[in-house]
Order: structure tokens, then sequence, then C-alpha cells
């Protein structure tokens, strides 16, 4: 049972080395047994093989991860913390999600579950879109970072939506 | 599947219902078969009337909820809320105490206790809450006054 400051630790340091981009660092912090969920909803990877591809495509979407005020659990084992995520490549998106992770008594990462909806993902710097038209450049972009993930190394494009009409 | 806005819009609901003491309406918001924990690992349980008695001491503390931005799960079902609340420290700050949770204040009629959790609800078919869990440790908890 770990205490709460190394609770919160833990999920500072994984913003930490995903943000210097060392995909090792960030898969030393996980058990080999990880379950990892991210968006919660979609099925889950297991194990450190199917993390390392994942976090390895985050790494090479440039994301930067800024993380919130982290709270834990009475039973010292889960740290919750609101964070801030955005990729730069192949488009700009930024995630507001809550992160879920539990760790067990070797200190490890079992599981982690990142809750993020549509509704929680802005694209690019342009104005905020609404409604359809939101959802639709979310989903173009989302599709465009799983297109990057077979091909060669995503680079910065422009961003699907940008200037489009926002529904009222 | 519930979608993300209504869930996030319930997720608001339910803390302006408990900031107003309102009870009735609060209980609104859930299915008949509920499960809480609050805080988590501190016990699973289950049943209206258990809720109900857990949140009128709320109440009775007079709690006022600031909520953070919801955020929605994709399945359908979870949308989650950090809170920073503040409560009198009577009634439920001795229980919390005994529990070694935080330190009885000098004054506890005149205390307050601040804390920040993070609330998580999950949904069923029919729009209502079937689970609450409150994220929380003693870290997250402190007293004023």
């Amino acid at each position: 049972m770990a205490d709460e400051a190394t609770l919160k630790r833990m999920a500072l340091e994984y913003a930490r080395r995903m943000n210097a981009g060392d995909v090792e660092a960030v898969l030393e912090l996980f058990s080999d047994d990880i379950v990892f969920e991210d968006p919660v909803g979609a099925p889950p990877l297991i194990g450190k093989d199917a993390l390392r591809e994942h976090i390895a495509w985050s790494i090479a979407c440039q994301v930067h991860e800024t993380p919130g005020r982290p709270v834990t659990s009475m039973d010292g084992r889960r740290v919750v913390v609101p964070t801030t995520v955005t990729v730069y490549a192949p488009a700009k998106l930024t995630f507001s999600i809550i992160g879920v992770i539990e760790l067990g008594e070797d200190g490890l990462v079992h599981h982690a579950q990142a809750f993020w909806g549509i509704t929680d993902t802005t694209v690019g710097d342009g104005p905020e879109l609404t409604g359809v038209a939101h959802f639709m450049a979310v989903t173009q972009n989302l599709a465009k970072m799983v297109q990057a993930k077979a091909g060669p190394r995503p680079t910065q494009q422009a961003v699907s939506g940008e200037g489009t009409t926002a529904q009222p | 599947m519930i979608d993300e806005r209504s869930r996030k819009k319930l997720a608001s609901e339910h803390s302006r219902r408990l900031s107003a003491a309102d009870i009735d309406g609060l209980l609104g918001l859930y299915a008949d078969e509920v499960a809480f924990e609050d805080p988590v690992g501190s016990g699973r349980k289950t049943g209206r009337d258990a809720l109900r008695a857990h949140f009128e001491e709320l109440a009775e503390a007079r709690i006022t909820e600031i909520p953070g931005e919801p955020v929605a799960g994709q399945d359908g079902t979870h949308v989650l809320l950090p809170v920073t609340a503040t409560m009198d420290y009577l009634p439920k700050g001795p229980g919390f105490a005994e529990r070694g949770w935080l330190t009885a204040p000098d004054s506890p009629k005149d205390a307050r206790i601040t804390w920040n959790y993070v609330l998580m609800l999950r949904m069923g078919a029919g729009g209502l809450v079937q689970e609450l869990r409150m994220f929380w440790g003693r870290s997250d908890i402190g007293v004023a006054g």
C-alpha cells in the first residue's frame, strides 16, 4: 500500500516522463499485466507490448500533459488526476481528461483509465465549434491520428474543421 | 447509452441540488438499486435509505460544492466531476477524526472542513445514477477554524 504522497507523485511523474518523450522511462511505471483504457469505452490495451506501441504513438504525436490537482482514495491504491493533454501532430487536439490510476503492492501501475469524451476534445486553436461541426471536426482529426499510427512519423498539418461555420 | 452532454448536465445538477440541501431532488437523480462509496476505499454501501442518510448528514453540515469541469467517458455511462467543497465540522467531522482521516479542531462548533474530491457517477439505461464513487484521501481534506 502506497502512501498518498507517493500516489500523487506517480501521477505527476507519468506526465513528466510523457513530456520528456522517453518511451521506456514511461513504461517503467507499469506492471507487465497492465490494463490501459484510453479512452474508457474503447477496448483496453493489455500488457506492456500493447502499451509500448500506444505510448510511442502518443509521443510521436508530440503529446504534452499538464496535470491538475490529484486526489487519492482511502485504500492507498488509487490516484485520480484531471489533466489537459495536447497532441500537436498530425494536427493539434486538446483533451480534457480525468485519469484514474491504480497501483499494486509493487508500487507499479496495474490499471489505468483515461476518461474523456468527444465533448472534452478541442480542435486546433480556431473558434470553438459546437454541435455537429464540433463532432465532425473531432472525429476527423482522431481518424487522422489513427491513420498516422500506421504510417511514417506524423508531422504537423492543418487542422480539419478550422474555419468551419459553427453550428448555433 | 446516455449522451455526454446529458451526463455532464446531470453531474452539475447533482452538485447544485446537494449544495441547495435538496435531498429529495438529489435522490430523484438515482435509480432504485443504487451503490455508493464515499470515500473510495472505505467500503461500498447499497440502497436508497443509506444514500439518503449520507446526503442528509452532508446537508446538515451545510455542504457547499464548487464544481470544476465535468468529463464524460466514451462508454455511455460515466461522468466525472472534480469538486472543491466546504462544510461544517459537525456532524460528520468527529467520525472522520476517529478514523484518523483528519485532526479534530479545538473548537468543533465553529470549524469547517475543506476538501477536494473527484465525484464519479455511473448511469444506467434510464438516465438515472446507479453508482456514486467519491475519490479523496487524508491528504485531500483539512479543517479550518
